[in-house]
């Protein structure tokens, strides 16, 4: 027994010394500053680009620029200048028009200069959409909507899109108008790529209602036709997240970078389209 | 070339039959215990031909009429005796134990073969471990050109290789899992064993499946004479063995371990934080020998091993749902049921059949009760193998030896099945059946000198649904006597492995996954060349040891960027990355100090490993994960007093690489709906992948071996203290950016403020001292209470062992 004993107070010695976090004495490396530029384009919505400077390691904040020359073509034809407004953005007066292509050149400190395209796809219509309110059950044990949904395939070139299920609810029941944004749930990013036929089927589950029973919900289902850049960085995000941050109960994945298409700097300049549907239930436990 | 072969085996068949030869084979064992002495060096002086025994204890040797046998081994008395043989004959000699704990380091036999490390249970009984307890694969770690996976792991890195590239054999037996309580102990229980030999190059062609390395266990058999047994406890783990006879005949041994920590860790969940979530983790091991021994000729053998590690957790409600009950087990390891045939048809030829059946599995469940609709959650990843082995030994003449044989193996792979009660999901189509078989030929041929020459040939064929490979694997091992103390070798290998092991670090709970070649992901392939010299001097007090290597490796498999599991993915070939190349090369050294005051080693290596994939790193070249430029150890047996023993081991290696950041820039959010506008947050740019190094690893375990016996019984016992990382450094386990040194991860992309980050590492063995006491029973404890021979030992004496020899 006292062998026993004994043994209980060094393995709790040894469990609670172990596992030490401390910081490293490290000199983060050299790097060389470039233009960062972001912007996501949606169709029908104000061109805004964001501006900053990339940096090393260190202990602050990033800077952004607010006397950049951004300059702005539309189908290969110069439009603007675009103007900045605040916190590095920049905007232009022109709309987002699908089936554009938009190429953004920022100058900077006549030293550094990056460049990007993208190409806004025409949106693609959503044929069907069916909301199971009770479709299938979550790890929790609570029964789960879900969203079936089909869309035309062009077979003839590659097509990339973005499903997001929005969730909405309704805090005054006497208002027609009074709906809110709660969430979004389940993206799904996926191509045509492997799909041959003519229709292409999904099925989106998701976690509903996560916000009680109280109020009214409502699910719309956005469909964004993407460009491949913006696809490419959507799967960059994912991959960059599961490597960004160790776990101990299930390993730790390699890091990975987020995609970029800024030549001369780092960014993502791209954009989509988008169709809505609200959902309506036809229950299927 | 033809005539070339019949020139020579024409001239062989005339070496055979100019001389007057007797062939005299056979076992070597422990006079006390039957047990089998594997490495033991047989010399006939008369006529100058020398051998060893073999992994089953065997050795063929061919004698003049009158003969001087001459026996030896490690920690036994030597054994000389004069024979006068008419035929060819098959002999036992039986060895004496010397000193218990003299003299031990890894044992240096001149018959010794390059790139061969070996250990017997002596050696591996005084080496300092985690946790006071001899560990297999802990000490394998000391030996150069072995690395662990991670610090702890008993995952081994060898000559650069992936950590599922080496084929662990438990009596010949394949295991596939190694590690307990998440790599801090391996699977192999000490008690179990007689004698390890790693093989990190230079593979004989009996051997094949994986292209790193073959560590080959052989298992204790039972005392044939009485029954005896141990009892061992530590901080970790309570075991035991017993082992004796049964009859005449027969023999048995079993062991088991179990950990002690289960209910103190379930009782210390439950007193914390309201008894809301319970845990529990813990393993055991059981194993068991019979061997039959109906004759000198025969030896029959089942062996039977389960093992397995369990984690659970109950949870009486949850964040989200106050009144839910669920819990969740995991649990993985081994099974394995193996037996073996060994006979000595004549003087000349010996062969072994053998039959197993192997299994690894990792299975989770995860249960809600009284959610609003009951769930089960289950999860399996399993790979089965059923073999057959039949393997010829034939001794031509005196420098000719010949080897053939077959292994058929039957592969059932599962990656993954997951299936979700109530549920849509459920992928449970994956699994994949393989037939592996191969032929083997090997000539062993000594020539002048102290020289050898190991010609060999394995033809494997793989075959799956969907793919039927064919490899042909030249063997070639070839060693030169420059003088009785000096020899130099040079050898070439190729192997196939038609099986991949997907892997990632920092996980408790094993996340190994086995997945076979398949139409997609092709067998794997390395090719290795070495060359080495090795020196003995002082009259082999010291012996050195220095092997350059080279080894390139072919469709090698990993996870696909971003990922760590198969989990929730219908097509797990979708997320392995297929078509690596890897480069591993290296000089070791080591010199050794066999005998004297204090006995030793100092290992050095230095190596470089890379991979390249298409899909990663952009397709460049880069260092492989686990490698380290420079590895060392230093190793000191001193024997203080007659009962009392001291050790120490140094260890030192460089940091392993890492992914470092090298900048930041802003990228726009992607949900950003609950924000007024669209946002910015900081995003890191990594650099070349592996580009950067930890800092460098070393620590000092000392273990203090103190011999007495039980006050009651009189028993033997041995006291064994241990300190692990004696100067307490905080060697690196792995590197991680955060804002600040908690666990809390701050994430800037659910639209939370700037905060600065900073390098981390995560530290997981400082300073750790242990104890574990071990008490023998049934042991002679003089020879005044020898027992006697019963009546029936003596009659089977007479009957089996008319020709043993004793000293």
């Amino acid at each position: 027994m006292n062998f026993l004993r004994l043994q209980t107070v060094v393995l709790l010695i040894v469990l609670f010394s172990t596992s030490c976090r401390k910081p490293v004495n490290h000199d983060f490396p050299d790097f060389e500053k470039k233009l960062v530029v972001n912007s996501i384009l949606v169709a029908d919505s104000i061109i805004e680009v964001h501006v900053s400077l990339s940096d090393k390691m260190n202990y602050d904040s990033l800077a952004v620029l607010n006397n950049a020359e951004v300059s702005l073509y539309i189908n290969d034809v110069f439009t603007e200048q675009l103007h900045y407004v605040d916190k590095g953005i920049y905007i232009a007066s022109a709309s987002v028009i699908k089936g554009n292509k938009y190429n953004c050149t920022v100058n900077y400190d006549e030293l550094l200069e990056a460049s990007a395209h993208c190409y806004i796809p025409i949106q693609t219509p959503i044929t069907e959409a069916v909301l199971y309110e009770n479709y299938w059950v979550n790890d929790e044990g609570e029964l789960c909507p879900a969203v079936q949904f089909s869309i035309n395939n062009n077979t003839s070139k590659s097509m990339y899109y973005n499903a997001r299920i929005i969730a909405m609810n309704k805090h005054n029941s006497d208002s027609v108008n009074d709906w809110s944004f709660v969430e979004e749930f389940s993206i799904d990013v996926f191509s045509n790529e492997h799909e041959s036929g003519l229709l292409i089927n999904k099925n989106i589950e998701f976690n509903g209602n996560t916000q009680g029973t109280d109020c009214e919900f409502a699910y719309i289902l956005e469909l964004r036709t993407l460009n491949i850049d913006f696809y490419k960085y959507l799967k960059s995000v994912e991959l960059y997240e599961i490597g960004r941050y160790p776990e101990f109960d299930s390993g730790i994945a390699a890091p990975y970078n987020l995609y970029s298409n800024v030549t001369g700097g780092y960014g993502i300049f791209t954009g989509y389209s988008s169709v809505y549907l609200n959902l309506f239930s036809s229950d299927k436990n | 070339m033809l005539y070339k072969y019949l020139i020579l085996i024409s001239f062989l068949f005339f070496v055979n039959n100019v001389f007057t030869q007797i062939k005299v084979s056979g076992f070597v064992k422990d006079i006390k215990t039957g047990e089998l002495l594997i490495g033991a060096h047989v010399v006939d002086r008369n006529s100058n031909s020398a051998t060893a025994t073999d992994l089953n204890g065997y050795f063929a040797i061919i004698c003049s009429n009158s003969s001087l046998i001459k026996c030896s081994f490690i920690g036994y008395n030597e054994f000389e005796k004069s024979y006068s043989f008419k035929n060819d004959t098959v002999i036992e000699l039986l060895l004496k134990s010397g000193s218990e704990i003299n003299e031990i380091t890894v044992k240096a036999t001149r018959t010794a073969t390059f790139n061969v490390s070996s250990l017997s249970i002596k050696e591996l009984n005084v080496l300092p471990s985690l946790s006071a307890k001899p560990d297999v694969l802990k000490s394998a770690q000391f030996l150069p050109g072995i690395k662990s996976q991670s610090e702890g792991s008993s995952m081994l890195i060898v000559r650069g290789g992936n950590p599922g590239q080496n084929l662990y054999l438990l009596d010949e037996t394949p295991i596939l899992y190694v590690n307990h309580l998440g790599g801090f102990m391996s699977v192999f229980n000490p008690d179990m064993i007689n004698n390890i030999s790693i093989y990190k190059g230079g593979f004989p062609p009996e051997y094949g499946g994986k292209l790193s390395s073959i560590i080959n266990i052989t298992q204790r058999s039972g005392n044939q004479d009485f029954i005896k047994g141990s009892f061992s406890i530590g901080l970790t783990d309570a075991s035991f063995s017993v082992e004796g006879p049964i009859g005449e005949n027969v023999s048995f041994i079993v062991t088991g371990r179990k950990t002690l920590f289960d209910a103190l860790l379930y009782g210390a969940s439950k007193l914390s934080d309201g008894g809301e979530y319970t845990i529990m983790y813990g393993f055991h091991d059981i194993n068991s020998k019979l061997v039959w021994k109906p004759n000198t000729k025969n030896t029959i053998q089942l062996n039977l091993y389960q093992g397995d590690d369990y984690l659970a957790y109950w949870s009486k409600q949850n964040e989200f749902n106050n009144d839910k009950k669920a819990s969740q087990s995991n649990i993985w390891g081994n099974v394995l049921l193996s037996t073996k045939w060994n006979r000595i048809i004549n003087p000349s030829v010996f062969t072994t059949n053998s039959l197993s059946y192997t299994r690894y599995r990792n299975k989770s469940k995860y249960l809600i009760k009284d959610a609003s609709v009951p769930i089960k959650n289950k999860y399996l990843s399993s790979v089965q193998n059923f073999a057959f082995k039949n393997e010829w030994n034939y001794k031509v003449s005196k420098p000719w030896t010949l080897k053939v044989g077959l292994q058929n193996s039957w592969f059932i792979h599962n990656p993954q099945s997951h299936i979700v009660s109530s549920d849509t999901i459920n992928y449970k189509n994956s699994t994949n059946q393989a037939l592996e078989n191969a032929l083997f030929f090997s000539s062993q041929v000594n020539i002048f000198n102290n020289s050898r020459v190991d010609i060999g040939l394995r033809v494997v064929n793989y075959n799956t649904k969907q793919l039927s490979n064919i490899w042909v694997e030249p063997r070639i091992n070839i060693t030169m006597g420059l003088n009785s103390n000096h020899k130099l070798n040079v050898s070439f290998t190729k192997m196939s492995q038609n099986s991949h092991l997907l892997f990632t670090n920092g996980s408790f709970m094993s996340n190994e996954t086995w997945i076979p070649a398949t139409k997609q992901i092709s067998s794997a392939v390395s090719y290795q060349s070495s060359i080495g010299w090795r020196g003995y001097f002082f009259d082999g007090m010291y012996n050195t040891e220095l092997i350059a290597y080279y080894k390139n490796m072919k469709n090698l498999a990993t996870y696909k960027n971003g990922y760590y599991n198969l989990k929730n993915e219908n097509n797990w070939e979708n997320r392995v990355e297929s078509g690596g190349v890897g480069t591993a090369k290296g000089v070791e050294f080591l010199i050794k100090k066999n005998n004297g005051e204090w006995t030793g080693s100092l290992a050095y290596c230095f190596s470089n490993a890379t991979r390249q994939f298409k899909n990663i790193n952009n397709g460049n070249q880069y260092l492989y994960e686990y490698d380290r430029p420079h590895t060392a150890t230093i190793i000191v047996n001193k024997k203080i007093t007659a009962k009392l023993n001291l050790n120490i081991a140094w260890v030192f290696q460089s940091g392993l690489p890492y992914t470092q950041v090298i900048g930041r820039h802003y990228t726009p959010a992607i949900n950003f709906h609950d924000h007024p506008e669209r946002f910015y947050y900081e995003a890191l740019v990594y650099g070349e992948r592996n580009s950067a190094r930890m800092l460098n690893y070393h620590r000092l375990d000392v273990a203090l071996n103190y011999e007495i016996k039980t006050k009651k019984h009189g028993n033997k016992a041995v006291w064994t203290f241990g300190v692990y990382n004696l100067y307490n450094r905080h060697n690196s386990s792995y590197y991680y950016y955060n804002s600040n040194k908690t666990a809390e991860i701050h994430r800037p992309e659910m639209g939370n403020a700037f905060q600065q980050l900073s390098l981390y590492q995560i530290s997981l063995f400082p300073i750790m001292p242990s104890v574990s006491y071990k008490v023998y029973f049934g042991v002679i404890k003089d020879n005044k209470n020898k027992p006697k021979d019963s009546v029936g030992t003596k009659l089977r004496k007479i009957l089996y062992f008319e020709n043993k020899h004793t000293p």
